[in-house]
């Protein structure tokens, strides 16, 4: 469903990815782990156009396109089949939690203003939110405001969604919430790829796990073979050193 | 110049005589607003250019307005200026004086009006710009809807005490013979024998402090409206 091959980026001398290929099929659920540096972040923004990759190509439910000689309109296209929830939320800060949400419905879908407000109180109501419509993010806890970032996200309708990180930013009382919620969109069969360190959390949602390390696909799998017992030294040394920053918690 | 008691009461009459000028400081404040804002806008685009030549332009320009006392920026213009167009061959002594007023006007607060935009548009996080284009906006909508309206709220108490400085600014057009309150004032006093300079300078002084203060309250009840609920930046 959705294809990227060699994938190439480099900002400056510094390349991030240096030929990531991924496939993802429809229903799936992908966790993309690795070190921070490891080019995860870069190859979700990729595939957002918010970053553009140097080389490679990208396909989503067979429309394909070229990184190298990709188009404005190409760009708009495929971004219409994807959204992204942020690591820092994102939230438009001088719209309410309602209007965050139906923004993308009446601007960019031109659906009519009541069905937007209908179909965005639908998804604030599944995520928690139905006591916050008129709020503004800065009066809404990160949990809260990560909560409707995935509204917004959803009520795009995309084919996948991307999430950047989505719980790293929150204390750990509201990762739980958060967490929560991306795993009932889950449940829905909506595709998602999701950049996390939560492994737990990875071990836990994803059907398909996948490690990078300095700007490569290491190794990728299930959830059982890449966490529980990895082929590869460096996957390995990776969980390693998560399991034991793990038994040092409180 | 005969020393005459101070008259406290012929303030009030001379006011209401200044302000009969009322109109002109009006329009060449409104007018240069404007243009200042233009002037400055397509600054503040240039300077976020990705083309480097645009961008030295746009800052040689800024920090070269910047440096120069309005007043000798009017002269510069209105006076300079001209001679070296007539040396090109083209005549400007048929220009409208007001109207060459108001562009020297805009021109000396361009520069200003463009660093307040860039700083509050820079004070808008890159973040904002990409969760508009990942739900598919285009660059203009993000701009328009997301991006405007939250460096606009930033830009306000500035914006305010840009037009306040503006105000006072056009006072100098006096110095080419443009009949504002300033201008007016002097009349008055001429006419007056510079007999009572200290009374219509001071009712001239009030209608100024007046207006600024006016505008400093409606900025700060603008401010307030314009921010209820929602803070601005993160």
């Amino acid at each position: 469903m959705l294809e990227v091959r060699g994938v190439k980026k480099s900002f400056g001398k510094n390349a991030v990815l240096k030929g990531v290929d991924l496939s993802v099929a429809k229903g799936d659920v992908v966790a993309i782990i690795g070190a921070s540096g490891s080019g995860k972040t870069t190859l979700l923004r990729c595939l957002n156009f918010l970053e553009r990759a140097d080389e490679g190509t990208l396909s989503i439910g067979g429309d394909e396109v070229n990184f190298k000689s990709v188009n404005k309109k190409e760009i708009h296209r495929l971004r219409g089949k994807t959204a992204m929830v942020f690591q820092n939320y994102c939230l438009f800060n001088n719209k309410t939690v309602l209007q965050n949400v139906t923004e993308g419905l009446i601007v960019v879908r031109k659906i009519p203003k009541q069905q937007a407000i209908e179909k965005a109180t639908e998804l604030l109501v599944k995520v928690g939110l139905s006591d916050k419509l008129d709020s503004y993010p800065s009066s809404l806890s990160g949990g809260q405001q990560q909560r409707v970032g995935i509204a917004r996200a959803m009520a795009q309708s995309p084919d996948v969604i991307l999430l950047d990180e989505p719980t790293s930013a929150l204390d750990p009382e509201l990762v739980g919430e958060t967490l929560a919620v991306i795993r009932n969109v889950a449940k829905e069969g909506i595709t998602m790829i999701i950049v996390t360190h939560e492994m737990l959390f990875a071990y836990d949602i994803a059907n398909k796990v996948v490690f990078i390390d300095e700007g490569l696909v290491v190794e990728q799998g299930t959830p059982t073979e890449v966490l529980i017992s990895p082929k590869e030294e460096r996957t390995q040394r990776f969980i390693s050193r998560f399991n034991l920053s793990s038994n040092y918690s409180i | 110049m005969s020393n005459q008691p101070f008259k406290a009461g012929l303030i009030p009459e001379y006011v209401i005589k200044i302000l009969g000028a009322f109109p002109t400081t009006l329009i060449l404040a409104v007018a240069a607003l404007i243009i200042g804002i233009a002037i400055g806008a397509c600054l503040a685009a240039a300077s976020f250019s990705t083309k480097k030549p645009v961008r030295v332009i746009a800052s040689g320009y800024i920090h070269f307005i910047r440096g120069i006392p309005p007043l000798v920026l009017i002269y510069l213009l209105y006076l300079g200026f001209p001679q070296l167009m007539k040396r090109l061959g083209v005549d400007m002594s048929a220009v409208d004086k007001k109207a060459y007023m108001i562009v020297i006007f805009a021109i000396a607060i361009s520069a200003g009006f463009s660093e307040m935009m860039r700083s509050s548009f820079l004070a808008i996080d890159k973040g904002q710009t990409e969760a508009a284009l990942s739900i598919g906006m285009t660059k203009l909508q993000a701009f328009r809807r997301i991006v405007f309206p939250q460096a606009f709220g930033v830009a306000l108490p500035s914006l305010g005490n840009n037009i306040i400085m503006l105000i006072k600014l056009t006072s100098l057009g006096f110095v080419i013979g443009i009949v504002d309150l300033m201008g007016k004032a002097r009349i008055i006093i001429t006419i007056g024998y510079r007999t009572r300079m200290l009374e219509v300078y001071l009712a001239l002084a009030v209608i100024y402090w007046a207006m600024c203060f006016l505008l400093e309250r409606l900025n700060k009840h603008l401010v307030r409206v314009y921010t209820k609920g929602k803070k601005q930046t993160q």
